[in-house]
């Protein structure tokens, strides 16, 4: 039971993923929780008060505001965002 | 402007210093400072970064956070984004164990920058802003049960600015800069999860989050979403765990493009212990999204992560270590290789160095002397080369700096 729940899973991501190769012109920057520190060195550049911290303390892109200029990318200490 | 910002910055840092002597001395605080020399082709800056940690058992079940960190720089260089920077968290906690969790936290940040942004909106170039302080209360309110984990949240961020407005004079034929009276532009986000593991290594769930702008009046930045989320974490071996998620959200804000509705992200994470001493992880995400009509999936990004660390034995405080990494997102240019390596040379001597390399943007080069006077504090001698790669000039930091608990 256990094996056949983590393989559909494991087929489900997998499949979004193949069918999403379809490519867009949007952009859209996203923070890896599980890197972010919580530093603020994506604040301190975002030139659109775009990026703030949430309740964990983790910083997040508002994707409203984002212009996608990519100074956060090159900030981020961890390489945290993609 | 830029003397009345600093001073306020320095009133204030010192009033967080004093807050934290106050908070009594069985509070586990860990101070760090570097003082920089940055060298480039231009007059050199000079750089001092401080940082404040401490944590506090207030009794009972209540503790006390407060993190600070203040970046001071005697003038701007390049893409410096601020001369003067302080940042400062203070956070209560109450824990009621197999209940629940409350945390109430305010930060304030200082921006001590002359540059005008043109914030909002950002198709509007008659306006600039002057970023002063910003004010960010947060409650958070998180369940302690077995099975079931759910939070909720409020925040209310007010940022505080100088307004610019630029008016046209038509005797000049010019646009003249008119400074207008501070104001606050607001920001309330509030949101809810829940999600019940209806297995040991699974658990769904489901969110909701609204956030408000009042300086927008047609809620060009207003966002609300909702959407459903499956996680998975299962331990496949003894050295060998697997995790993963799915998660769906559906947002409406009439700044996204139509096929910008529907996001979906999915992500799967490898981590492997091979040996007692080299452990690592593999990473893979994915983020795609559609319209409301769910007709074609699009692919936004992808990000592939791996880690790989190896811990060296002959180092009793096991702080000696290899480790490398690489980040994959070519969607967004957001590549990136790095590796460091840090060793004892001699007792209570380590050095340490690294390297980044992100593609067309920089490569960073890294070293550090440090003498460890009690097992966890030091005191460094550290360099760090930023070559750039798009114009901008090669910056040289050298400094000395601590890091001290106590």
């Amino acid at each position: 039971m256990k094996i056949i729940l983590i393989l559909l899973l494991t087929a489900l991501l997998l499949s979004v993923v193949a069918i999403g190769c379809k490519k867009t012109t949007y952009v859209e920057y996203n923070i890896d929780r599980n890197s972010c520190n919580g530093c603020g060195e994506c604040i301190r550049v975002c030139p659109n008060d775009a990026i703030s911290f949430d309740a964990h303390h983790k910083a997040v892109i508002d994707q409203t505001r984002c212009t996608k200029c990519g100074k956060c990318v090159l900030a981020c200490p961890n390489s945290a965002i993609y | 402007m830029r003397k009345v910002c600093a001073c306020m910055s320095k009133q204030r840092y010192l009033l967080i210093l004093l807050l934290l002597l106050l908070s009594g001395l069985k509070a586990q605080t860990h101070l760090k400072t570097e003082f920089l020399g940055v060298v480039s082709e231009a007059k050199p800056i000079w750089l001092n970064r401080t940082q404040v940690e401490t944590r506090q058992n207030l009794g009972g079940n209540f503790s006390f956070d407060l993190n600070s960190r203040w970046d001071a720089a005697d003038h701007l260089l390049g893409d410096f984004p601020q001369q003067k920077w302080l940042t400062a968290l203070a956070e209560f906690t109450y824990q009621q164990p197999q209940l629940l969790k409350v945390c109430a936290s305010y930060r304030n940040t200082l921006f001590g920058s002359p540059n005008s942004l043109g914030l909002y909106p950002n198709w509007n170039s008659l306006f600039e802003y002057q970023r002063q302080m910003e004010h960010q209360s947060t409650l958070l309110i998180e369940d302690d049960l077995p099975r079931l984990d759910a939070e909720a949240y409020a925040i209310h961020r007010n940022l505080r600015v100088k307004p610019i407005e630029y008016i046209y004079d038509f005797g000049t034929d010019q646009f003249i800069a008119t400074p207008l009276p501070e104001q606050g532009l607001d920001n309330v986000y509030s949101g809810i999860s829940a999600a019940y593991e209806v297995l040991p290594y699974l658990s769904l769930g489901a969110f909701t989050d609204i956030k408000r702008a009042n300086f927008d009046t047609d809620d060009f930045y207003s966002l609300n979403s909702a959407g459903a989320q499956a996680d998975l974490n299962y331990k496949l071996s003894r050295i060998l765990r697997i995790s993963g998620s799915v998660r769906w959200t559906n947002r409406y804000n009439e700044n996204l493009p139509p096929q910008a509705t529907n996001l979906a992200q999915s992500s799967i994470r490898l981590q492997h212990n091979l040996l007692s001493n080299l452990n690592g992880y593999l990473s893979f995400t994915n983020n795609s999204c559609s319209d409301a009509r769910l007709d074609t999936l699009y692919l936004i990004s992808n990000l592939f992560r791996a880690h790989l660390q190896y811990t060296f034995s002959y180092d009793p405080a096991q702080d000696s270590y290899l480790l490398a990494g690489v980040k994959l997102s070519t969607q967004n240019d957001a590549d990136a290789y790095f590796a460091e390596a840090k060793s004892v040379l001699l007792p209570r001597w380590y050095a340490s160095a690294g390297v980044r390399i992100t593609p067309d943007a920089y490569n960073r080069y890294s070293g550090q002397l440090s003498w460890n006077f009690d097992p966890f504090s030091d005191v460094f001698f550290t360099y760090r080369l930023d070559d750039n790669k798009n114009g901008s000039p090669r910056l040289h930091y050298l400094g000395v700096g601590s890091n001290i608990y106590f």
